[in-house]
C-alpha cells in the first residue's frame, strides 16, 4: 500500500467512525437526553397540550403534596430492605454451601430463577401469598387456620412484604452467582488456607476476610441492583398496596388519569426521580472510587 | 446432613415454581381450600398448539420482536463497540451507554413516549422494537468492550498490513474470534426483549400484546390459568437456553 493510499484509507476510516459515533448517540444517548429535556420542558409548562409558558406550579404541586417524597421514601425502604436481605441470604449460600453450588443439583437449579421476569415473579408471589393462595390452602389443610380470613395479608400490605419477598427471590440467585464468581476470582479459598495456617478460625476468616472482600468487590453491582429495585414497576403494580406507592407506579398513575393537568406532574416526578438516581450514582461511585 | 436437607429443600422450591405454573396451566377450577385444581383440561395448551389463540399470537410476536431486537442490537453493537473502544475518551462514551440502565424502564418509556407518538410509531410493532433497542443496543456496546482488546485490534491491523481486504479480515479473523461472544450477546439481548414490560406497554399502548403484556392482562382479568400458561411460555425458552449453556443467561455487563 502506498503512502497516499494509506492516507486515503485512514481518512475513510475516520469518516466512517464519525458516522458510527453518530449512530451510537442517536440510539443510546438521544432518546434518554431528549426525553429528559422534553420532560423537563413539559413539567415547567413550556410545552404540552395545556402549556401556558414557564411556570413552577407543577413542581410546587408535586413537592407540596408530599406524594413524591412519600413514594421516594417508600421506594428507598423497599429497596434497602430487599437488597440487605438478599445480600445476607446470598452470603450465607456462598460461604456455607460452596460444594452444593459448584457440583451438586443446586449448581444447575440456582440458575433457573434467573429465567423468571419481574412480572411473572409478582404473579407467582401473589398466587402463593394471597389470602386464597397456595400457602393459605396448605396452612388450612394443616388445620392452622379455620377460615380464609385468618390468613394474614402478605400481599397488597402497607409494609410491602410481598414486594420485598418478590425482589429477594429474584435477587438471591443473581447475587449468589456473583459472590461465587468473586470468591473464585479473589482466591478466597487459598486465603482461607493461609488464615487457618496462621491460627485463624473459620468464623474469623468469614467475618474479617471473606465478607469484607466480597462486599467491597460487589459494591458497584449491589448499587446498580439497588437502583433497579428503587425504580421497579411490575412487582409493586401487581402486589403493592393502594396506600403506599413506589415512585414508578406513582409516575405512571399521573399519566393514566383523565385529568390532563396531572401529566406535567407525571413528567416532574419522572425527571425528579431520574435526577435523584443520577445524583445517588455519582455520589456513590465517587465514594467507591475513593475507598477502592 | 442439615446442609443436604436445606440444599434439597432449595432445589425443590425452585423446581416447584415451574410445577406450580404447570399445574395451573392445565387447571380449570381452583376453589378454596383445595390444594389442587378441581378440574384439569389441556384446552389452553391445545388452543396454543393447534388453534388460533391470543396466546399463540403473543408467543409469535414475542419471538419476532426478540429475534429482531437481538439481531439488530448484536450486529450494530459489535460494529459500534469497536469504534467506542478506540475512542480518545472511551470511558466517557461508555458512561453514556450506561444511561438507559440507570432509569427504570417505565420512567424511560414515559420520557420517550412523545417521540413515538409524533412519529406515529406508538401502538406499532416497529415502535416497540425501536423502544426495546434503546435498552438492548447500549447493552451490546458495553458487552463487546471486553472483545476489542489490544491483541484483537493488533491482529486485525496485522491482517490488513499483510494485504487482506477489510471484508476478508472480518470474515476470517474477527468473526471466528468473536463467535462465542456474538452468540451470548444474541441470546442476552433476546432475553432483554423477551422479559420487557414497561417500554412495551407504554410504547405499544397495550396494542402490541407480547407475552409479558398478556400475563398482566390475564392477571387483571383474574384468569390465573391463562396467566400461568403465559408465564410458563416466558420461562421455558430461557430455561432451555440455560440447559444448553449457563453462559447464555448469566454473563452480562
Amino acid at each position: 500500500m502506498t503512502i497516499s493510499e494509506q492516507r486515503l484509507s485512514n481518512r475513510t476510516k475516520a469518516g466512517a467512525g464519525v458516522y458510527l459515533r453518530a449512530v451510537f448517540l442517536l440510539l443510546a444517548v438521544l432518546p434518554v437526553a431528549g426525553g429528559l429535556l422534553y420532560g423537563l420542558a413539559y413539567s415547567f409548562g413550556v410545552t404540552g397540550a395545556l402549556a401556558t409558558g414557564f411556570t413552577l406550579q407543577h413542581w410546587q404541586e408535586v413537592l407540596s403534596s408530599g406524594a413524591l417524597l412519600h413514594a421516594l421514601a417508600y421506594s428507598l425502604y423497599i429497596a434497602i430492605t430487599a437488597i440487605t436481605t438478599a445480600t445476607a441470604a446470598a452470603l450465607v449460600l456462598t460461604l456455607y454451601f460452596q460444594k452444593s453450588l459448584r457440583s451438586g443439583s443446586l449448581s444447575y437449579f440456582l440458575y433457573l430463577p434467573l429465567t423468571i421476569p419481574a412480572m411473572v415473579m409478582g404473579f407467582l408471589v401473589f398466587q402463593l401469598l394471597t389470602k386464597s393462595g397456595l400457602v393459605s390452602r396448605v396452612v388450612y389443610g394443616l388445620g392452622w387456620i379455620s377460615e380464609l380470613q385468618d390468613f394474614p395479608s402478605l400481599v397488597h400490605d402497607s409494609l410491602g412484604f410481598g414486594i420485598i419477598l418478590a425482589h429477594v427471590l429474584m435477587a438471591v440467585p443473581f447475587l449468589t452467582l456473583l459472590f461465587l464468581a468473586i470468591y473464585r476470582e479473589q482466591n478466597l479459598e487459598q486465603l482461607q488456607e493461609v488464615s487457618t495456617n496462621l491460627g485463624g478460625s473459620k468464623s474469623y476468616f468469614i467475618r474479617h476476610i471473606a465478607i469484607p472482600t466480597i462486599l467491597k468487590t460487589a459494591a458497584p453491582n449491589l448499587l446498580l441492583y439497588f437502583i433497579f429495585i428503587l425504580g421497579s414497576y411490575e412487582i409493586p403494580l401487581l402486589i403493592g398496596s393502594q396506600q403506599h406507592r413506589m415512585v414508578s407506579v406513582l409516575a405512571v398513575q399521573k399519566f393514566q388519569r383523565f385529568n390532563l393537568l396531572d401529566i406535567p406532574q407525571g413528567y416532574a416526578i419522572s425527571v425528579a426521580f431520574t435526577l435523584f438516581v443520577l445524583l445517588l450514582l455519582s455520589i456513590s461511585f465517587k465514594k467507591l472510587q475513593r475507598h477502592g | 446432613m442439615g446442609r443436604k436437607i436445606l440444599t434439597t429443600i432449595l432445589a425443590s422450591a425452585i423446581l416447584l415454581t415451574f410445577l406450580f405454573f404447570g399445574m395451573l396451566s392445565v387447571g380449570q377450577a381452583w376453589f378454596y381450600p383445595g390444594i389442587l385444581p378441581q378440574r384439569f383440561s389441556l384446552q389452553s395448551w391445545q388452543e396454543l398448539l393447534v388453534g388460533q389463540s391470543e396466546l399463540q399470537e403473543g408467543l409469535l410476536l414475542s419471538l419476532v420482536l426478540g429475534v429482531g431486537v437481538a439481531i439488530l442490537s448484536t450486529l450494530s453493537g459489535f460494529v459500534i463497540s469497536k469504534e467506542i473502544s478506540r475512542a480518545k475518551y472511551k470511558n466517557r462514551w461508555l458512561l453514556l451507554a450506561y444511561w438507559p440502565f440507570v432509569l427504570s424502564p417505565v420512567v424511560l418509556a414515559i420520557l420517550v413516549q412523545r417521540f413515538f407518538l409524533l412519529t406515529g410509531m406508538s401502538g406499532e410493532v416497529i415502535g416497540v422494537l425501536l423502544g426495546q433497542l434503546i435498552l438492548a443496543f447500549p447493552f451490546a456496546v458495553i458487552f463487546f468492550q471486553s472483545f476489542w482488546s489490544h491483541e484483537v485490534l493488533q491482529l486485525e491491523e496485522q491482517s490488513q498490513t499483510l494485504g487482506a481486504p477489510a471484508a476478508y479480515t472480518l470474515q476470517n479473523v474477527l468473526l471466528p474470534l468473536a463467535k462465542p461472544l456474538l452468540l451470548i450477546c444474541f441470546f442476552q439481548t433476546f432475553l432483554i426483549s423477551w422479559f420487557e414490560y414497561g417500554l412495551t406497554q407504554f410504547i405499544g399502548l397495550g396494542k402490541v400484546k407480547t407475552l409479558t403484556i398478556l400475563v398482566f392482562k390475564y392477571v387483571n382479568e383474574a384468569n390465573i390459568f391463562h396467566a400461568a400458561l403465559a408465564s410458563l411460555l416466558i420461562m421455558l425458552p430461557p430455561a432451555l437456553l440455560l440447559w444448553l449453556n449457563k453462559k447464555f443467561i448469566f454473563r452480562g455487563i
